[in-house]
């Protein structure tokens, strides 16, 4: 790490860390972890229900957090661009200042009650927190690339919208239709592939099969299941999710060392 | 010495700068003007390398500015709309950007006084007015040792105390034989700040003259009259 990165970042980690708005989020995580497990019972029950908060809300809130933070800072960005630094320099400054505070709320808002109330299952907190990791860093690469590519904020916020539209909802009810409407054809290896597209399903179907829930599973991710037991599967689900964790990011380094500001 | 050579900078289907080719010797002060949209901000933009042209090169010293960010050195700027991270504090600003130049010595301390921003330290940026955060980005600017100093609108949202002090400074810098390239809707600062004019139309130079050769060759005392006057002559 060269030194103008290592000095943005510390600014930028200062910067994000007095944010009230992360401050906020990460209380309302720790809030909402510690009322589950205290109503909720087992870790298994409540990492059903903050699953699912955490595959609806982390990326969208990641994708926005990507999305405001590179066009509330495009004038300051200016003037660190005008400092004798490379581009590439106060990009990875920026992200790692930027996305860490982030990537790290939810596993210690989860981890605070988890550590404080039930202090077991950590392989199941591992495997979500992980996930919930790789989402924020999903969500606010692609929010970060969107504010590059488009200075209007408003393009790039609803872009944003689309993007979490199709992943969180969207794409569930097409795969669930594909499952219905072509219930007669061999379609299990297609809909596999298709969940390769999606790094929320993969998120989803990873930490399921902790649980060993197959009931609870989706019918894409109980197609999973009997793929992902074998080691081609579980190595093919982490390198999905390591690609899907690089591609944002790629495209927002390379949409930043090229932009015109 | 700073060369512009045939720059032409387009955004989509919009050419912004039309071929600029022009040289500016150490001790230049000079006046960027024209229109809104003639191309002033973008060809800033371009020297400091926010922008990249579509053709032609900008030699810093007779060496590309393509080749190594290490000539922003030797630059001062003053952006057009001075923004930082809401959640920092002026002095961190201030270390940041020292930080980034590596510079450690305490050189900030007089610029802080003479734009009255000790009181204003501790702040975090998001309570600061917009003049305060000016002040800040013309310390920013006139802190570092710098010879070329580019200012887009520096004089826009300061009070007339903080004004005179920017005017005190730009007028240092040009005794020191530092380069100044500044924009201004604001006509009558530049007769005070520059030597000479260089007014864009349409991406193109309309003309480039000294201040005095302004005056004389349209016969007229008021510097706004001379460029309309200038302006109809072509």
């Amino acid at each position: 790490m060269t030194s103008a990165i290592r000095v943005i970042l510390d600014f930028q980690l200062r910067h994000a860390l007095r944010s009230r708005w992360l401050l906020f989020y990460s209380t309302v995580l720790l809030i909402l972890t510690a009322l589950l497990f205290w109503f909720g019972g087992t870790a298994e029950h409540v990492v059903i229900s903050l699953l699912n908060i955490v595959l609806l809300l982390v990326p969208l809130i990641a994708l926005l957090y990507g999305v405001l933070g590179i066009s509330q800072a495009r004038e300051f960005l200016e003037l660190m661009l005008a400092q004798p630094m490379q581009r590439y320099e106060l990009f990875w400054g920026t992200f790692i200042g930027m996305t860490l505070p982030l990537t790290l709320a939810v596993p210690i808002s989860i981890g605070i009650p988890w550590l404080m109330l039930i202090h077991q299952q950590w392989g199941l907190y591992a495997t979500l927190a992980f996930g919930s990791a790789l989402l924020t860093l999903v969500g606010a690469g692609f929010g970060m690339a969107f504010a590059l590519w488009w200075e209007e904020r408003l393009r790039a916020v609803g872009l944003s919208f689309a993007l979490w539209f199709t992943l969180a909802v969207l794409y569930d009810a097409l795969v669930l239709l594909m499952g219905v409407v072509l219930h007669n054809y061999p379609v299990e290896h297609a809909l596999l592939g298709l969940m390769f597209l999606n790094p929320i399903d993969l998120v989803r179907v990873a930490t399921l099969l902790q649980l060993d829930t197959a009931a609870l599973l989706g019918y894409t991710g109980a197609l999973l299941q009997k793929f992902a037991g074998s080691t081609i599967g579980i190595l093919l689900t982490a390198t999905a999710l390591l690609l899907w964790t690089l591609l944002p990011i790629i495209l927002a380094l390379r949409s930043f060392v090229r932009k015109d500001f | 010495m700073i060369e512009f050579r045939n720059l032409t900078k387009r955004f989509g289907k919009n050419t912004v700068l039309r071929g600029i080719s022009l040289a500016l010797s150490p001790g230049s002060s000079v006046a960027i003007l024209g229109p809104n949209a003639s191309g002033k901000t973008t060809l800033l933009k371009c020297l400091l390398g926010l922008t990249r042209p579509d053709e032609g090169t900008i030699l810093v010293n007779g060496v590309p500015i393509t080749d190594s960010p290490l000539y922003r050195h030797r630059i001062g700027y003053m952006p057009q709309h001075p923004h930082f991270p809401e959640n920092l504090q002026v002095a961190e600003v201030i270390e940041l950007v020292k930080r980034v130049r590596a510079i450690a010595a305490p050189i900030e301390a007089p610029y802080i006084e003479r734009f009255r921003l000790e009181t204003e330290l501790k702040k975090p940026i998001r309570a600061l007015s917009g003049g305060t955060r000016q002040k800040l980005s013309a310390v920013l600017a006139f802190m570092v040792e710098a010879d070329i100093f580019v200012l887009d609108e520096p004089t826009a949202g300061l009070d007339p105390l903080a004004l005179r002090v920017l005017k005190d400074e730009i007028q240092q810098r040009r005794a020191r034989g530092c380069t100044i390239l500044m924009t201004t809707h604001t006509l009558g600062d530049v007769p005070e700040l520059c030597d000479e004019v260089l007014f864009l139309l349409e991406g193109k130079i309309a003309f480039r003259e000294t201040v005095a050769e302004l005056f004389a060759s349209t016969n007229s005392r008021h510097f706004d009259e001379a460029i309309l006057l200038r302006l109809q002559q072509r």
